[in-house]
């Protein structure tokens, strides 16, 4: 069905009901092609959609969902999540939003992924393990080299006026390499998403995910002790990410409300260092950007923290109702089947002016961390506390030096966003991700070898 | 969804009919409910079906998959039309006459989800709250989350293998926040069961909240861990994550199929200490990781993966014995429909020794009990692996002395699993979901407790 005849549909279904109801639709398309030992070795494809449904009942709601998406099954799920609402309990947040009709949205398209043949986009897989396997002898198997692509669209129709429908596409690559000089050996990968297929870099890709593993060959450890270090860009985002824009992101409202974020949530508050200047963008054009959240709600640029001081927090219909304030667009859903939460669009913590290379010099010695693990466990999101696994490399002289493993970086997200000392001007926008972060230059951190 | 077998056979014909040696279907219905529930009220109840089909040709060692989701008849001709068209070339596998696999089931269910009343899935998620909150004054918040999943499967492939499962899972997530002036901790404790709601007189909901409560409150009195490398006692239950990140992930056909394993081409030879035997066994008893057949239609069985320290079995899938030249082990599992299958883990757990865990912590004069551990990752490559503690004492002495937070432990799985040096005499399971290239699974992970010396210890103290 095209997403105008799916419209038509929703809109029909809604315009039948007697109370408060939402309906999500979402739809994904996508194509997986990985390559072996020179064959394409998996070929995955599939379209598949579903919708889920939301009923407003006297300050109670339910939700139920289906795969099945023809107005007699979407009717059986609103009344199923009506009947869910009844075993709910009251809360002033549970309320759905008074929109408007949208224009669709389909900038976010890709203008080329649906025209390329097939066979191009198995050559894509191919060379990504070919040319990883050509760059370096060292580089002895290749198991996961990947061409994926994505296409979906997104609606939302309600009984409260809201009618806000999107369509996207994108595609990327994924290699993973293994590299041995006889006697170590070392992995590593890269990730990039980009709009376009014509904009797929595979010796980009390569150069990435080879260089990780091979500089890694013969690493040493690290003496426990206390290091100044440099976080790189993908290490500072993942690891921030975690606090900032994860479900128990301290600037989320519900969070804020239920006492569990360390933040008070006045603007004005004390959160950060003077380089914590945190920004959430959705339409900056990046593969993340959207005009509307997960509930229909318009976005718009805004600034969290500025310079340390927390300027706003964010808000879905659901927090922002709880507070009497107006949703920040910042409704998050996991697909047609997840729940609706509070979630980031493309927040990133501003640039600083100088390269990585600068705070290597500026930090003279010190250890440059280029690779965490275990950040789905190693941390406690409500109390900031991580310890996580690292490699990276030894900064002498303010120069990368040799490689470092096997160690573990602990400490608490408060007190690095208290101690930023220098930010660099790599952030990057390719992998995306809800959060992004320039290199950073943490002093004093706990490291054990 | 109710497919023929006859309509079966000419789905996987017309798959193979324009080439390809091997053709598998996978047909799933799961019916799914939740409840959330925090600040003391429930936020949202939902429920939904996943449902639709999955079909793959093999050829050689390469796979087409493709899904669809709501399949008739119709949509299925369609689905076996279009892999046949992406598949064409060489010569069409023939199908073999399909043979239904009879048996008894192993996850028998005496109260089905979808019989309980939701005002009852709701009493449940409220006793846990209450019991959270009365158990110190101190827990402050008790997030509490509802789980089942009623899950029908039919699997019928090419090799003339033809079987059903039914599969009830129900698990229920509390996670409790202690609060004493500034300091603010979290416990949490997430048993599940492949069983119905008669889980819950298995495991009593306010003995779940306890748990949850009890380590939130003694995190609040716990000190940052030590840094360095000490030995670990790693108690019985969850720890036996340490076998399934250090060791599980790298026996997977996944990995040593594609020579990206550290105990690929070890068969036979000596991986761990002498005393480690580790198992993964599929047919436990309504265990949360188990299950009649697997995702390939075989049924599931108990495989000894190292015995007395010395390996003798991966887990291995279709793909992965035409890769390995290795018996299949009834390992295929996936997500749902939308995951081609590949070799998983079911219940994975390190086989009772005889020592006493006063045993273990009276042989060190310094270390660390984890008491419990949470989630894990591993490099198959390399095996360097990593898990976190979310409760755990300092060792002083050949005793437990204070508590410590925010720790995790690291190292290589290939070189902890020569360093177990003593094996706990009292085995149990914990439940975990665990992802990898087919989704996230339920998998319980086991061991009774274990000394492990030289592990790198990454606190902050």
């Amino acid at each position: 069905m095209s997403m105008s005849m799916i419209k038509d549909l929703l809109l029909k279904i809604v315009d039948k009901q007697p109370v408060s109801s939402e309906l999500y639709y979402s739809m994904g398309k996508e194509i997986e092609i990985s390559a072996f030992n020179g064959s394409i070795n998996n070929f995955t494809s599939a379209e598949t959609s579903g919708v889920g449904a939301r009923v407003a009942l006297e300050g109670k709601i339910g939700s139920a969902f289906t795969e099945s998406v023809t107005d007699q099954s979407i009717s059986a799920i609103l009344q199923k999540a009506r009947e869910n609402s009844e075993y709910s309990a009251f809360d002033e947040g549970n309320v759905l939003y008074r929109g408007e009709e949208l224009p669709d949205s389909d900038e976010y398209m890709s203008k080329d992924i649906d025209s390329v043949p097939v066979d191009k986009k198995k050559e894509v897989a191919r060379n990504l393990e070919q040319f990883a396997k050509d760059y370096d002898s060292r580089i002895v198997n290749v198991p996961y080299a990947y061409y994926q692509e994505i296409s979906g669209e997104t609606g939302i129709v309600s009984t409260e006026k809201t009618v806000a429908f999107r369509k996207s596409s994108f595609c990327g690559g994924l290699l993973y390499v293994m590299a041995s000089d006889g006697k170590d050996t070392q992995v590593g990968s890269a990730m990039r998403v980009y709009q376009n297929f014509s904009g797929i870099d595979v010796n980009f890709l390569v150069k990435e995910a080879a260089d990780n593993a091979l500089s890694m060959l013969g690493a040493g450890e690290l003496e426990t002790g206390t290091y100044n270090i440099i976080l790189d860009e993908q290490v500072a985002s993942q690891l921030l990410g975690v606090f900032i824009s994860g479900g128990a992101s301290h600037f989320f409202g519900e969070n804020i409300q239920k006492n569990r974020s360390k933040f008070k949530g006045e603007p004005g508050e004390k959160v950060g260092c003077k380089l914590f200047t945190l920004k959430d963008d959705p339409l900056s054009g990046s593969l993340r950007s959207k005009t509307f959240d997960d509930e229909g709600v318009p976005t718009r640029a805004m600034v969290l923290a500025e310079e340390g001081i927390l300027r706003s927090v964010v808000h879905s219909v659901y927090s922002a109702a709880r507070s009497g304030v107006t949703s920040t667009g910042h409704s998050q859903r996991g697909g047609f089947g997840g729940g609706v939460a509070t979630g980031l669009h493309d927040a990133f913590i501003t640039n600083g002016t100088t390269g990585q290379n600068a705070l290597m010099k500026q930090l003279d010695s010190g250890v440059l961390i280029t690779v965490v693990e275990g950040l789905h466990a190693g941390l406690d999101p409500i109390t900031g506390d991580f310890s996580l696994s690292a490699k990276g490399y030894r900064i002498s002289g303010g120069k990368q030096g040799e490689p470092v493993r096997n160690f573990t970086i602990a400490g608490n997200f408060f007190e690095f966003i208290n101690r930023i000392s220098a930010k660099a001007d790599d952030r990057r926008v390719d992998r995306m991700s809800a959060f992004s972060s320039p290199s950073l230059l943490i002093p004093d951190v706990s490291v054990s070898g | 969804m109710e497919f023929s077998q006859d309509f079966l056979t000419g789905i996987l014909e017309k798959a193979l009919s324009r080439g390809g040696d091997y053709a598998d279907v996978y047909i799933e219905e799961t019916v799914k409910s939740g409840i959330s529930y925090d600040s003391g009220k429930v936020k949202n109840i939902t429920s939904g079906i996943v449902a639709g089909a999955g079909l793959r040709i093999i050829t050689g060692t390469d796979f087409i998959y493709m899904y669809a989701a709501d399949v008739d008849e119709q949509k299925m001709r369609k689905l076996a039309d279009d892999i046949s068209a992406a598949a064409a070339a060489g010569k069409s596998g023939v199908v073999k006459a399909l043979v239904p696999y009879e048996y008894t089931s192993i996850l028998p269910i005496s109260i089905l989800p979808e019989t309980v009343d939701l005002s009852v899935k709701v009493g449940v998620v409220e006793r846990a709250n209450q019991a959270g909150r009365q158990f110190s004054k101190k827990i402050t918040e008790v997030m509490v989350r509802y789980l089942d999943n009623d899950q029908k499967v039919t699997v019928a492939s090419s090799d003339g293998r033809y079987a059903r499962d039914h599969r009830v899972r129900t698990r229920l997530v509390v996670q409790c926040i202690a609060t004493d002036g500034d300091k603010r901790e979290t416990g949490m404790s997430a048993p599940g069961r492949g069983m119905g709601f008669e889980m819950f007189d298995v495991i009593s909901p306010e003995s779940i909240a306890r748990e949850a409560a009890r380590m939130a409150c003694v995190l609040l009195e716990a000190d940052y861990a030590p840094q360095g490398k000490f030995p670990v006692v790693i108690d019985n239950g969850f720890g036996g994550v340490i076998f399934h990140e250090a060791c599980g992930h790298a026996l997977e056909a996944t990995s040593v199929g594609k020579n990206a394993s550290v105990f690929s081409g070890k068969l036979n030879q000596q991986i761990a200490s002498p005393i480690v035997t580790a198992i993964d066994d599929g047919t436990v008893p309504n265990a949360w990781g188990s299950a009649n057949i697997d995702d390939e239609a075989l049924p599931t069985q108990k495989n000894i993966l190292v015995k007395d320290g010395v390996l003798v079995s991966y887990m291995v899938d279709k793909l992965g014995a035409l890769r390995m030249n290795h018996p299949l082990t009834g390992s295929s599992r996936r997500e749902s429909y939308k995951f081609a299958p590949t070799s998983r883990m079911t219940n994975t757990y390190i086989a009772e020794g005889d020592s006493s865990l006063d045993d273990m912590l009276g042989s060190i004069d310094y270390g660390l009990y984890c008491r419990y551990m949470g989630g894990g990752s591993v490099n198959p490559p390399t095996t360097d692996f990593n898990f976190s503690v979310m409760e755990a004492y300092l060792i002083e002495k050949g005793k437990v002395s204070k508590p410590i937070k925010g720790a995790s432990l690291i190292g290589k799985g290939s070189e902890i699993l020569m360093n177990i040096e003593m094996v706990g005499n009292s085995m149990e399971f914990g439940t975990g979901m665990c992802g990898s290239l087919s989704g996230s699974i339920p998998a319980n992970v086991g061991q009774p407790a274990i000394k492990v010396s030289g592990l790198v210890v990454g606190g902050r103290a």
